[in-house]
């Protein structure tokens, strides 16, 4: 088993400009939580050339069902994304979750609307703000995200404080 | 007149019960979020020192910390491997 390689992932995707909000435990680490994550979770756009970007931007890396027995006849387009929404895959570059649509949050253009640009290594990404990282642990429900539901609201408090300062 | 008294005080017993027990949760409802996150085990400093980190040095950071778990993991298969054939 090999790291996930956060940049390479983004870096793709973003050179591809592929309409995209970064969510989950790396959303989580860019806002300051000091939990280690393992994969990349992204909302993605539905359009259809936003679609199109994604599976063309994901081709060279060979995206394929995380889990799946490897005879499964899986062919990672524009026709299968479109007929699904969520999508939990694994590439050259390491696990990659695609999520058309997040319990707390809504699809892309909800996330759009609870994020942050932020920008490194000369990308300008779009991340789920702590608030939004909340309502989606909170509505998640799992244990290993209430797990970091501390660490986010302490890291939301700490934000608050520092700006009344 | 006994029984009357009697049931007097066990109304202030119970009033007083009550607001304690109203405090209490206030006192819960009152703590910050920060001090219950200390209370659960979070290691404040942790986040503290990221907050001071630009997003791509806390980019970096979690590759590095992602890459230590997998050598790791990968160093304690390597020895359970080991010593299964040993």
């Amino acid at each position: 088993m090999s790291a996930t390689q956060f940049e390479q992932i983004i870096g793709l995707l973003s050179r591809s400009h592929v309409e995209f909000v970064l969510i989950g435990g790396l959303a989580a680490n860019l806002q300051g939580s000091a939990y280690v994550t393992y994969d990349v979770d992204k909302c993605y756009g539905r359009t259809l050339e936003n679609i199109e970007r994604l599976c063309s931007a994901l081709k060279p890396v060979h995206p394929y069902l995380r889990g799946a027995p490897r005879d499964l006849p899986f062919h990672f387009d524009a026709r299968t994304v479109q007929a699904g929404l969520n999508f939990t895959l694994t590439t050259d570059l390491g696990d990659l979750d695609l999520l058309g649509e997040v319990a707390g949050l809504g699809g892309f253009e909800q996330g759009k609307i609870s994020s942050e640009r932020m920008e490194f290594f000369g990308f300008d990404v779009l991340v789920l703000s702590l608030e939004g990282l909340v309502r989606t642990k909170k509505a998640a429900g799992r244990r290993k995200d209430l797990l970091v539901l501390p660490d986010l609201e302490a890291l939301l408090e700490m934000r608050k404080s520092g700006k009344k300062k | 007149m006994q029984k009357r008294t009697a049931k007097k005080i066990s109304k202030k017993k119970k009033t007083l019960r009550e607001r304690s027990a109203r405090y209490v949760v206030q006192q819960r409802k009152r703590k910050n979020a920060v001090d219950r996150a200390i209370e659960f085990g979070v290691d404040i400093t942790l986040l503290q020192e990221n907050l001071k980190l630009t997003p791509a040095e806390r980019l970096r950071k979690a590759q590095n910390a992602l890459d230590s778990v997998v050598a790791l993991r990968a160093q304690v298969e390597a020895f359970r491997m080991k010593q299964t054939t040993s």
